[in-house]
This record gives C-alpha cells, structure tokens and sequence, in this order.
C-alpha cells in the first residue's frame, strides 16, 4: 500500500505488523515550502467563519460513523496498532462523535466562553474580547493511540490556525485518511492543513519547522517531547505539551462490586492500556473483599473478550504477556515473599495480578493490553506518596471511586488533571481539559479591547 | 540402547520439581495444577504448567530461584550467549551435564560422530569453558556452546578454527583454505561443524577469491546454536540468513550434498538437543524429536497444544531428564516452529515428530501517548 502526503517525494517502506507500506517521506526543502504555502493563506484562513469549519468537522465525523465508509480504514488501522477490529472501531466511533456538531460546540464554548469569539469581538464588562489564531501550528503526532488525530487537527482548524501534522513512524495511516476525508468534503481544507511525513531522526528537518512555527502541539514521547521542548525555547515557539502519561484508578469505596469491576475492565481494555488515559495500577481500599473484586474484574475481562477482544497479530503479543505475567508473579511472590495472588486467562487474553505491596516503578512498563496491578492500600497516603514519589511527572488522568474530597484535591493539586468515575477515563468529555490546558485556548491568544 | 518410559519418568520428574522447587510450585498454585494429582495419562502432559526461558535471564534474578537444589550442589551455571548482553543462566549439576553427554551419545550416528577430519567454527572447548568465565556463589559460569564442546566426542583431528585475539575471536581462514585443499577431490570422511553465521561468512569470503572445492560424498555440514537471523551471540553478519540458501551455497561452494547437511536446534534452559536433517524437498531443516524429550507447539492466541500438519505455534519442551538441579522440567521458549508430523519424519521415515523450526518472536513494545519509564532493574552477577 502506498501513501501520498501533502508533498515529499523521497520512497520510505515501512513494515508494520508484516504489512509493508510505502510512504512518501519529505526533505527539508519540502516542508519549508509547505510551511511557506500554508503561511501565505493566513488571512484568507483568518476569514473562514467557524461555523464552516464545525460543518466540515459534523460532516467527516458522520462520515466514518457510516461503517460502509469507515470498515476498511478500521481493519488497516487493527493491523497497525495490533488491536481487534471491534475495540478499533468502538475506539473509533468514540473519538469521532467528539466531532459532531453538538460536542464541538460544547467544547468551544466550555474552552472559550463563547461560541462566536474567534470571529467576532464579543462584550465583556470593560469592552471587547477576541481570539486571534497563533500562526502556524506544528502537531508532532506521535505513537498509535490514534484518539489524538483527530482532536489535534480540529483543535488545529477551529482555532483558524495554519496546520503541519508530523504523522508517526508507528502508526503512518490515520492521520493521513483522516485529512484525505477532510478533503472529500471541502477541497479547501488543503489550504489550512498539511499532513507531511520525514525520518525523526533528521533533526535539521525539525529545526526548521519550528524555527518558521508559532506554536507547537506534541504528542507522545519523552525523548522527541525534550527535543520540541528545547527548539520551542530557541525559536520562541508556544508549546503544548501533551506529553506521554501514565494513568490510574483508586478505588476507596465500592457500591456495586459487580458494576465497578465492569466498569475497571472497560478503562484498561480501550486502547489497549498505551494511551495516556489508560490505567496501569489499580489502588483499592484494603477493606473492600479484593479477591471478589479480583474475580468479578477477571470475570468482566472474559466478557469484553466476546465483544472486543484481545488481537492476536503478532506473537509477541502472546510472548511478552506470559513472560511478563511469570516474571511479576515470581519476583513479587518468592523474591520478595509476599502474598501474591494470580487472576489471569490461561493464554495472554488478560492478567490481573493481587499484590501485597505496590508495584515497583518499572513493572508499570509491563501493564499493556490488558495487564494490571490492583493493589490493596491501608491509608490513602500510601496512594499519595507512591504517586508522588513514582508518577508525578507522568500524571494525567484518575479514575476515583468514593467521596473523599481532600483526596482529590490533594491528588489534583500533585498533578493529576483529570478525574472521573471508573468506566470513564477514556470518555473525555467536550469541554473537558487535556493535561491540565485546553487546546483552543493554547492554539489561540487573548486581545482586549477597551474602547 | 536405554529403554526410556518418558511419561513415567517425566511424571516422576515434574513431581520432584514441584517439590523442590518453590518458584514452579508457585507458578503452578497460580493454575491450581499439582502434578501429583493432574498427572496423570500422558494425554495430561499438555495441560503441565511451563516455565518462560526468561524467567532464567540474568536480569530477571531469579536463576537462583529456579533452582532445584542448594548452590553448593552445582558443577556450573550455563550461560547463553546473549545476543541482548543479557543470557540466560541455568545451574547444573555434574549429572545434568553427563545427561546431555548421553543424549549426543545416543544420537552419534545421525551426529556423524566418527567423522575423521573435523574442521569446527568454534573455539577449543577449553578456551570456550574459561571465557568470560566468572564465580557465582563459588561456581563457574560456562557457556552453554562450552558445554557442549566439551561434551561433544570429536575425533583427535578437530581443528577449532575461532582463535582468541584482543579479547575477541578470529576465523583462522588460512588453517581452513589449507584444511579445505587438503581433503579437495579425497573423498574424505570430514565434517564442517559449528556457527551458522561464521560458516555462511567464511563461505562468502572464499567465494570472493577461490574456485569452488570438492569435498566429497563423505562430508558433513552440522551447524548449531541458532544464528540463522544472523546474529549470535556478539557474532552479527547483519542480514538474515535464508536456510535454503546457506544450505545451497555451502554445499555447491564445498561440494557437500545437500542430504549431508544436519543442524541442531535447542537452547541454555532445555537438556536434550534437537537434531534435524535437509531436505532438499522442503527447503528446510526436518528437526527429529527424540523418544526422550517431547515437544509441544502451541497456538500462539489460544495456547492450546496444536497437532496438525502445517501448524505453527510456540515452541514448549517437556524433559524428563537432566533437570534434577534446575526448574527446567517443562520450559516454554520465545521461538515458533512448525509440525510436519507429530508421528513420522515425511523424509526419512523415521517414526519421531517432525517439525521445523521457524525462528525467534520479534518483540516490539507498546507505543502510543501512554509513557513507558524504561527504568533498567537491579542485575546482580
């Protein structure tokens, strides 16, 4: 299969998963042309009304909730990321809905106060208030959770911005599918957004990008994210950092043991635990019967087997759950002589390990597809300070059962910056923040007028 | 030759295992299996909980854990020759490893033992033992490529043709060229023996300079220890090597049948070696499972035994023998191979499950917006 960008003409094959790809990656030269043609439609983009621009978003959203158009990207997409068709498409149609009419609005005027701020001054007590685009915007896409395409491109045309999206090495496809349906609906969404691909590695490529950008999105890595980070502060560049994170569940108090080991499954089993907002440890209160709720959340993953299972494309996928299920069950049970006990499928469908202790930092790095710790805390400072001393810089989201205020507090005032019940960390609502900012309001800047 | 009641004495085996061992124990409470009371038909044998090879990696710790015995017990630790810098380290005792010596033994016909002139791309089996060689809990670590040298009952005219230099090794090439114009057009009975990928290399290099050698209907390649994806050890030719191909060219460069070329397949934390021969057919190695070990493939989403022909899956491997010191009953290995017949080799008739080996699972970690800490743990020596 081969993939056209926006513009590069150097042969890059790619194999994923035994698919080969052949992309057309981009030289220096090509992107700052790119960048220049983009930039030279500023103002025309500036005029774009955005209610147009929520009608192309209503339209592409509604266009992959039709299967008939949407199945074969879906099945490419579960060969990339190594994910079942089902749990593509369920993930699919969850980031797409944010996209309709009525969940960019929302998101809009929960970001920005007012639906009509980016193109009109709107009154405030001393005058006028508006939001002006940042510029050029660079979105480096990276990794396979591919919830952050369209979010980022969006974000990208409602805030009247200029576009250039870094599609990732891992996952080359959607991004770049996703633009080629934009423009199946208005040809014109080339003049404001631009999908490129290059090699990482070359890092002239981009220094150049962000030397003619005014704001940078990143996604994903820590390695690429310092790097942005670095070349941001050089250029002056606005930086949004969506970098990688690492997210959990504390379960302080349980009404229903059944519905909340339900609810626990669905958070690790979308996205296979590798996006931001997925869990990898479970904290639960000592005083709730952990080895029902072991069970009951062993018993919810064999359910969610039948209707989005577990994809099995590559052996490793089987390989390094088993080895990695052997490894925590030995080390933390004879090793370290604790009380371990073992919930799991025979084969590598799911594994939920009851440990005495809390984990050790680098056994989260085993928690994907379908992995996890569920850890018994006496205290809810025993949460706080492992959480402290282990995540801090990687916090994002928290799934929380209970009613303990100050604990939420205390959390969110560490760095956790979503939190919501079990079963919804991957159901960011519209208007919810992202890392603790919202993008429109990075993407854009504030003018005042009093007079 | 022995008699061998393999279910009877892997039974015995696994029982002693679980006993001896906490760590197997463990992992078999987690699957609520006792061998004692689930083992009981050979049929069972399938549903015996397995050991992953990595759980011997130095870095996992556990070696020690995986023992069956008391250190001081030991004559040595086996140790892989890791590609990763990171090898796996198995305890033996000194029945163990003549338990090893017994299976080549019983195999030297098809190992072609007798061999006279044999040229080996390894080094001498003292040097191998000895390199790297370091103490853990007073005893030796060897290499696994050591041990078996060491085992291996060549004739007195073995050559060993990788020679320690600057703390790495070398192919002595002029030895082999002499080696090689020696028996040309002889008719000799030789062997080429040793590391696929120092064999494929040396062939291409006298390919470059040298006419093709005759070396006769006498001669035998026998390759082992892997290395067909072109790395062993700190060995990396950089490309993978086709196992048709390495047969192909070696044979016309040396002129040594195709039929004459033989591989062995096992791996540091399994005892009984797996040999198999060409088949020019099939363009592939038919590995012969011996009546003393067994081997089970499983499917790589289910884990369920598979038994048809064609069927590829995940490599498990039962010993009934040479595991008294170690967890090493029942080993699961991160390598896939495929059934040609669990009764009868298709070539040589030979009534033994026939399968092929197909290679290492490729890993590549989870990516996405989750982060991964990429924290190194602890390793002790």
């Amino acid at each position: 299969m081969s993939i056209n960008y926006s513009c590069g003409s150097i042969l890059v094959e790619k194999e994923i998963n035994d698919y080969k790809m052949e992309l057309n990656g981009s030289s220096e030269v090509d992107i700052k042309r790119e960048i220049k043609r983009l930039k030279e439609n500023k103002i025309k983009i500036h005029e774009i009304g955005i209610e147009k621009t929520i009608d192309i978003l209503d339209k592409c959203a509604k266009l992959w909730l039709n299967r008939e158009y949407s199945n074969k990207h879906i099945e490419m997409l579960g060969k990339i990321t190594n994910q079942s068709y089902e749990l593509v498409a369920y993930e699919l149609e969850g980031s797409m809905k944010m996209l309709l009419r009525e969940n960019i609005e929302k998101t809009i005027t929960e970001e920005l106060g007012n639906i009509e701020i980016m193109d009109k001054w709107v009154s405030t007590s001393y005058g006028k208030v508006h939001r002006e685009p940042r510029g050029m915007v660079f979105h480096n896409v990276s990794g396979n959770a591919f919830v952050v395409t369209p979010v980022s491109i969006a974000m990208g045309l409602l805030s009247k911005n200029c576009n250039l999206v870094k599609v990732s090495a891992d996952e080359p496809y959607f991004s770049y599918v996703f633009y080629k349906s934009l423009c199946e609906i208005d040809e014109s969404i080339k003049d404001r957004l631009s999908v490129v691909y290059f090699n990482s590695s070359n890092k002239n490529i981009y220094e150049s990008i962000v030397r003619n950008s005014d704001c940078v999105v990143h996604w994903g890595g820590e390695y690429s994210g310092n790097i942005m980070g670095e070349l941001c502060a050089k250029y002056k560049a606005h930086l949004i950092m969506h970098g990688a994170k690492i997210s959990f569940e504390v379960l302080d108090k349980i009404d229903d043991m059944d519905k909340t080991a339900d609810d626990v499954a669905r958070d690790i089993v979308l996205w296979e635990q590798k996006a931001c907002l997925s869990p990898r440890v479970i904290f639960a209160n000592k005083n709730i019967d952990l080895n029902s709720f072991a069970e009951k959340l062993s018993n919810a993953f064999k359910r969610f087997n039948e209707v989005l299972p577990k994809a099995y494309l590559s052996p490793w996928n089987s390989v390094k759950t088993l080895q990695d299920r052997q490894y925590c069950l030995l080390k933390y049970g004879i090793n370290k002589g604790e009380n371990v006990k073992l919930y799991s499928s025979f084969n590598a469908d799911y594994t939920v390990i009851l440990n005495e202790s809390l984990p050790d930092k680098a056994d989260l790095d085993r928690c994907f597809y379908r992995f996890v710790f569920l850890c018994p805390y006496e205290s809810k400072n025993q949460v706080y300070e492992y959480v402290d001393k282990n995540l801090k810089e990687y916090l994002q989201t928290m799934g929380y059962s209970g009613d303990d205020e100050t604990f939420i507090e205390k959390m969110t005032l560490l760095g956790v910056s979503i939190v919501t019940r079990p079963g919804e960390m991957a159901d960011h609502c519209p208007g919810t923040s992202h890392d603790g900012l919202h993008n429109l309001q990075e993407m854009t800047y504030v003018v005042s007028r009093q007079m | 030759m022995k008699d061998y009641n393999f279910f009877k004495d892997f039974r015995s085996n696994i029982i002693s295992q679980y006993e001896d061992c906490n760590a197997y124990k463990l992992l078999c409470s987690s699957q609520f299996y006792d061998p004692s009371k689930d083992l009981n038909m050979e049929v069972d044998m399938e549903r015996v909980p397995f050991v992953e090879t990595t759980l011997f990696k130095k870095s996992a710790n556990m070696y020690t854990t995986l023992l069956r015995t008391e250190p001081k017990n030991l004559e040595k630790w086996t140790v892989s020759s890791s590609t990763s810098g990171d090898p796996s380290i198995v305890g033996r005792s000194k029945k163990d490893m003549l338990q090893i010596k017994e299976f080549i033994e019983l195999e030297k016909e098809r190992l072609d033992t007798s061999s006279e002139y044999n040229c080996v791309f390894y080094p001498e089996p003292e040097v191998m033992r000895k390199y790297k060689s370091i103490q853990i809990l007073d005893r030796p670590t060897e290499s696994y490529i050591g041990n078996i040298l060491s085992i291996f009952p060549y004739s007195e005219n073995t050559n060993y043709l990788l020679h320690p230099s600057e703390g790495e090794f070398s192919v002595d090439m002029e030895y082999f060229i002499k080696f090689l114009n020696e028996h040309n057009h002889k008719d000799d009975h030789v062997s080429l023996r040793g590391s696929t990928p120092l064999l494929y290399n040396a062939t291409q290099q006298l390919k470059e300079r040298m006419k093709p050698f005759k070396l006769g209907e006498s001669a035998i390649v026998h390759t082992g220890g892997g290395g067909f994806d072109g790395k062993k050890g700190t060995i990396n030719i950089g490309t993978k090597i086709e196992r048709w191909r390495f047969v192909e060219e070696v044979s016309s460069f040396f002129g040594i049948p195709e039929e004459n070329f033989i591989d062995t397949y096992s791996f540091t934390e399994n005892t009984f070696p797996i040999t198999g021969h060409y088949s020019k057919e099939q363009k592939d190695y038919l590995f012969h499972i011996p009546r003393w070990g067994k081997v089970i493939i499983r499917d790589i989403k289910t884990l369920k035994p598979l038994h048809k022909q064609g069927d590829r899956g995940l490599i498990q491997t039962l010993n009934a023998y040479g595991t008294s010191s170690f967890a090493g009953a029942s080993i699961m290995v991160d390598d896939m191979a495929e059934i040609v017949s669990e009764t009868r080799c298709p070539e040589c008739n030979a009534e033994v499950m026939t399968i092929k080996i197909i290679g290492r699972v490729k890993g590549s970690e989870a990516k996405g917006c989750g982060a991964t800490l990429d924290i190194k743990e602890g390793v002790k020596a």
